[in-house]
């Protein structure tokens, strides 16, 4: 039974902490959470926003702080107790194409050389697994995504790029995500897909989902080009 | 039935009080840096306070008025003026056809808000008309204003008002009544109420002490994100990687270099680095107001305390909103 940490980030934002790591277990009960509440809100509850092992309730002033401190502890020791592990392949199957010439993924050949392998290999491990989106966050429809196999484990660039460009697929430590608009970044880029990942005219505006299970899928650079 | 665009100034941009359901997929809660100033001026048209209005940074901005309309100015920053008359802000204006507002310095303040009855024309996105350029949504195509922007009206200009106004000879209309001000001007050193942020513990002592206890300078790198401050320099008692969790506005991070940088209105929504403190809500429209080069100092409160500050904001704008109602 985890004994949950609740505070507040702001006088109408409360967050409930279930762990301070990153595991699938603790990011499930987040995301079950989240379902309950947005299921069965509370008056005055405006939206919950999900990371690795926390949920962050923002309300407004129709109730009180305590109300809110007291419901996400009752409701987080009843979802807690009857998690049901059926959860776990909940998450959407989503395959995304990647790019991974070297043209687009700009740091590849670093990538290899740092790792002391081929840039196939890199690319092999990449593709290796599925990974698990653990939150959606940073910028607008960027998906923090783990776990990266060990031997693909890189640290972030010293000084980040200026710009990383639109749909940039890229690794830092034991995570990987997509950069869904061109922005400054210190992530090591080794693909790009031809997917838009944040879109506001469509719904859900973010094409990735906390939960969702995403698969890599090597495609050559004509391929690319057709996308678009 | 708009307005033109002559110059933006320092930084315009069109904004309400937010975009609301999406941080979920990292849409930041964006809007008017100083909600208060915005709500006030809305209040003023007779606007609901969610209108989108004009944000101005500093000075040096000019709007051509291509009809006549009833509209206001609230914050700081700048004065306005049309010809050589001054504009007073928090006041129900007319401002006459072809007439152009123009900006020029002030000392107090960063950023004023300008209103239109009925409010403009503004396509919204994902529920919100603010601009919120790193994604390059709300707003004007999702940009700041620019040269030769028109933005119209939604509806017909008012000319009834005009006989409850005291009346210029160039033309210029504005009301006997004025709503107080909210948001302070901005005294010698700003001080802002704070409380103890999530991992204010894990800081140690020196760094404890010193972030109520010491002045900053705001840092001429901040930003609608952030307000990084320059100062004393803070660490952790022993070094720990944070798993990223939700932030919002009001929030002190400690980057790794050690700077506090307090999250402003469009604070990313999810965050990495330490918390070491939280600025109480109802001090973020003075925040706002405070512009780089300033003094600031943070003054510890209790969460009650906070709690307090916050109830009593709301009641003062649901005074002066129910005051502006019956304006006779």
């Amino acid at each position: 039974m985890i004994i949950p940490r609740i505070y507040n980030i702001h006088d109408q934002a409360i967050t409930i902490e279930f762990s301070q790591e990153i595991s699938d277990a603790t990011n499930l009960l987040v995301i079950a959470m989240q379902h309950a509440i947005e299921s069965n809100p509370i008056k005055g509850f405006v939206e919950a926003v999900p990371a690795y092992g926390s949920l962050t309730v923002y309300f407004s002033d129709q109730v009180s702080a305590a109300t809110v401190r007291d419901w996400l502890s009752d409701l987080s020791a009843r979802v807690s107790n009857n998690i049901n592990i059926s959860l776990t392949t909940k998450g959407r199957q989503i395959n995304i194409p990647v790019c991974y010439d070297p043209s687009l993924g700009t740091d590849l050949d670093w990538v290899a050389a740092h790792l002391n392998r081929s840039m196939e290999a890199i690319v092999d491990l990449h593709t290796s697994i599925a990974y698990r989106v653990y939150m959606i966050g940073f910028i607008p429809g960027f998906p923090y995504m783990g776990t990266l196999p060990s031997a693909l484990e890189i640290p972030r660039k010293q000084t980040p790029s200026m710009k990383i460009p639109a749909g940039s697929v890229a690794i830092a430590g034991k995570q990987t995500g997509i950069y869904p608009a061109e922005v400054p970044g210190g992530w090591q880029v080794i693909g790009r897909t031809p997917l838009r990942m944040f879109d506001p005219s469509t719904t859900p505006c973010s094409f990735l989902n906390t939960g969702d299970i995403v698969q890599f899928k090597p495609i050559t650079l004509e391929a690319f080009n057709q996308y678009s | 039935m708009s307005i033109t665009i002559l110059k933006p100034g320092m930084m315009s941009s069109l904004q309400d009080l937010g975009r609301w359901g999406f941080q979920q997929f990292g849409v930041p809660i964006g809007g008017a840096m100083d909600k208060v100033s915005a709500t006030l001026a809305n209040y003023i048209c007779g606007n609901d306070e969610n209108e989108a209005v004009i944000e101005m940074t500093l000075h040096g901005a000019s709007f051509m008025f291509n009809e006549a309309a009833v509209c206001a100015i609230v914050g700081g920053g700048c004065k306005a003026f049309v010809g050589d008359d001054e504009l007073p802000f928090n006041r129900l204006l007319w401002i006459p056809a072809f007439s152009t507002i123009r900006t020029t310095a002030s000392a107090q303040g960063c950023r004023s808000y300008l209103a239109v009855s009925g409010g403009f024309k503004v396509k919204k996105i994902l529920g919100s008309a603010s601009t919120y350029t790193p994604s390059g949504i709300g707003g004007m195509d999702g940009r700041n204003l620019a040269t030769g922007d028109m933005l119209s009206f939604k509806r017909e200009q008012d000319f009834h008002v005009v006989s409850t106004l005291k009346m210029l000879p160039s033309g210029i209309g504005i009301s006997h009544w004025h709503t107080a001000e909210l948001v302070e001007a901005t005294p010698n050193v700003v001080i802002v109420h704070a409380i103890k942020g999530p991992e204010f513990d894990l800081f140690n002592s020196a760094s404890q002490e010193n972030i109520f206890n010491s002045e900053f300078i705001i840092s001429s790198q901040s930003n609608r994100m952030g307000y990084r401050l320059e100062g004393n320099k803070f660490s952790l008692e022993r070094k720990t990687e944070m798993v990223s969790t939700a932030v919002t506005t009001g929030i002190v991070q400690v980057t790794h270099e050690g700077d506090p940088i307090i999250l402003m209105a469009d604070a990313q929504t999810i965050g990495g680095y330490p918390r070491i403190a939280r600025i109480c809500a109802a001090d973020i429209p003075l925040l706002a107001q405070t512009r780089p080069g300033l003094k600031i100092r943070f003054n510890k409160i209790s969460e009650e305390e906070c709690a307090d500050r916050c109830k009593e904001l709301s009641r003062s704008l649901k005074r002066l909103k129910n005051g502006i109602g019956k304006p006779s």
